[in-house]
């Protein structure tokens, strides 16, 4: 994979200014333990240290008292150097850290493999996410659940109901119901869970007394595997000053992110034994609808649904996927079909609270109106 | 039943995880701010291990498919093949229903004989045993519990990390809500000492039982070990560091003379590559 724009990937630590040692377009990252230790060697007062650490100085040279004091040249306690892409903030600065093994940075196979089941649930819900189809995926997934079918025929009476086109019609008529129950009960829907029920149906299901619940091992993306990438250089890592543009507030944020042209290796295999050996046991709409076809059409929906995506973002190249943090709500999600929706999903939306403006509780007319920016490029486009 | 004995092969190597491995434990208590999912460890030395019944079931999982997929062109060369369909009974849901993977096991259709005759002339089950119905073939393979390495120990002694946590985040994709999870897992690179044994019992049927041991070897590095390995996870590689036969006459005097070794093959494809080396230590002048 080639790197095109700014690709982060997070794991989850922050470096803070503790951590690193800013130099002119570049900071030090710092080996903190192996300095205090050789700063307490030199007579330093470990109490002093602690507390500098605690309530840094003015600006962000945490350790520049000490370094001037005993003449050590920061450069010998630096684990890796990074260039600064924009500017660095003052004292309060953060960097998101990149994820690393043994110290050296990699993609992992779950980002690049979510980024390919996005494009796969799209183009899924483009071809075969008609009523028809759907209701008849669910009818043969549940008699290779091998489950009763009057388990889920109040699911297919709602689907069926004239007025839905397709299932993402019938989909914003469940969203909305489960708000109306959440409200109810006093509650908020939980954001993190609203796909539930349309990943069990696109992906395979099993039926238990809760109704249908996504099942890993009936999903036919299980044949897909995806292997973490090769070890990255360090020197293909640089912060990236990252703005949010449209927003009324402008805060930026810093990451640890490789840099466009950064090339590396990424093996994906499609297992088709292991497909061929679950053939009666996977089920749901990807299964019903493209099972024969399945690794060509991964590959389809990834060329059709990112392609679709670089024209918004104004990025060329064939092969596309986008991965990482940064992406926004459209790459993240179906929204591109949702929206087509129009007025019906826009509602939805409101009440889903999606685009709620930072602070106050007022929701943003257009959606999705931020995004972010990282030294003037979109965020993780690579090409495959 | 006729069981005799010739000696054991030995093959003796390093596994090396390339990519983070998962081997998932069950967690007993649960700590605030632990992890979600972690390893399973030695609870001697708390260090992470690879259970001989992971590996195995593994090499055995890889090379079920394999027969299965080949099944009709192997139903001659072996008659305990003779009444299988290809398939699963899962979708029947009855055992023995006449196709390939016919025995439920926690969930899991696998492939067993059911008599010892039966499974005495499968590839699959005189190999790995079977458990059967009627009467049970032992394993002619022993694959062991794989520990650190001592290089990876002295490693861990002087305080580097041999487990990681690995967040990953599920994203709702409707909402684009993050949902972050983490996954204990061993680090790419770290390797683990693997032993397996492989029980001589008929001359004639040596060099087909390596074949395919080694063959599944090769399966499974293309394929991954323990969990989440469709999302990167469990890549694996064997470093074959020796091979050797340990004859009858060894076990019946001790004497170390008697075992013999091949020259050193690196990978489980040469070793493959060059299987009848290794059949010549068991079968000198093709006896």
């Amino acid at each position: 994979m080639n790197v095109l724009t700014p690709l982060h990937v997070g794991n989850g630590n922050e470096l803070t200014p503790v951590d690193f040692y800013p130099r002119e377009n570049e900071i030090l990252v710092l080996d903190v333990e192996r300095l205090v230790d050789d700063l307490q060697k030199l007579g330093a007062d470990i109490e002093e240290i602690l507390g500098m650490i605690r309530n840094p100085a003015e600006d962000l040279y945490v350790w520049k008292k000490f370094l001037t004091e005993y003449k050590i040249n920061p450069e010998q306690y630096a684990k890796y150097k990074l260039k600064v892409r924009g500017k660095i903030g003052k004292m309060s600065s953060r960097i998101r850290e990149f994820i690393k093994e043994s110290g050296k940075p990699y993609i992992p196979g779950s980002s690049i493999k979510g980024a390919i089941r996005t494009a796969v649930m799209y183009e899924i819900l483009k071809e075969c996410g008609d009523t028809v189809t759907v209701v008849e995926a669910l009818k043969e997934g549940t008699r290779i659940a091998g489950k009763d079918p009057i388990a889920i025929q109040g699911l297919i009476r709602s689907i069926e109901h004239p007025a839905n086109h397709d299932i993402l019609d019938y989909y914003i008529h469940y969203i909305n119901m489960e708000i109306k129950r959440a409200l109810q009960r006093r509650k908020k829907v939980n954001l993190k869970t609203v796909d539930d029920l349309l990943e069990a149906i696109v992906f395979g299901f099993d039926i238990g007394r809760g109704g249908i619940r996504h099942e890993p091992k009936r999903d036919p993306t299980r044949a897909l595997i995806v292997r973490d990438s090769s070890k990255i250089p360090l020197n293909n890592l640089a912060v990236y000053e990252v703005r949010v543009i449209g927003a009324d507030v402008n805060i930026p944020v810093w990451v640890e992110a490789l840099e466009p042209n950064t090339r590396f290796n990424v093996e994906i295999i499609f297992d088709k034994e292991l497909a061929e050996r679950n053939s009666d046991y996977f089920n749901g709409l990807l299964w019903h609808c493209k099972g024969k076809e399945l690794e060509e059409f991964i590959w389809k929906a990834v060329e059709d649904f990112y392609r679709e995506l670089a024209k918004i973002d104004g990025i060329r190249g064939s092969n596309l996927l986008r991965i990482g943090w940064g992406k926004g709500w459209i790459s993240n999600t179906i929204g591109l079909l949702l929206k087509r929706k129009g007025q019906k999903w826009e509602q939805v939306r409101r009440k889903l609270g999606l685009g709620r403006k930072p602070g106050g509780k007022g929701i943003s007319s257009m959606f999705p109106k931020t995004r972010r920016i990282a030294n003037g490029m979109p965020m993780g486009w690579v090409e495959i | 039943m006729n069981r005799e004995f010739y000696g054991k092969v030995i093959i003796e190597g390093e596994i090396e995880a390339l990519t983070g491995l998962h081997i998932g434990a069950q967690r007993d208590t649960s700590e605030i701010g632990g992890i979600d999912n972690p390893v399973i460890k030695d609870p001697h030395t708390g260090l992470p291990y690879i259970p001989g019944s992971s590996l195995k079931g593994r090499l055995r999982s890889l090379f079920e498919i394999y027969v299965n997929s080949k099944l009709d062109e192997l139903k001659d060369q072996y008659k305990g093949l003779k009444n299988y369909m290809k398939g699963s009974c899962r979708e029947i849901g009855k055992e023995n229903c006449g196709r390939f993977f016919n025995r439920e096991l926690h969930n899991v259709w696998i492939h067993v004989c059911n008599t010892y005759e039966e499974a005495r002339n499968c590839p699959v089950c005189r190999l790995f045993g079977a458990s059967g119905k009627e009467s049970n073939f032992p394993s002619r393979v022993i694959v062991r519990d794989a520990f650190l390495t001592e290089e990876w120990k002295e490693k861990w002694r002087k305080g580097e990390e041999i487990t990681e946590a690995k967040m990953e985040v599920g994203i709702d994709r409707i909402t684009s809500q993050a949902n972050p999870r983490t996954t204990e897992r061993v680090v790419a690179g770290a390797k683990f000492n693997f032993e397996i044994i492989y029980t001589v019992e008929d001359l004639n049927e040596v060099e087909d039982d390596l074949r395919h041991l080694l063959m599944s070897m090769l399966l499974l590095e293309d394929s991954y070990l323990g969990g989440s390995g469709s999302r990167g996870y469990g890549k694996v590689k064997f470093h074959i560091k020796r091979i050797a036969f340990k004859p009858r006459e060894f076990y019946e005097t001790g004497d170390e003379g008697k075992i013999k070794s091949t020259k050193q093959y690196k990978s489980v494809q040469e070793l493959l590559n060059n299987i009848n080396d290794v059949v010549s230590l068991i079968k000198p002048q093709g006896g």
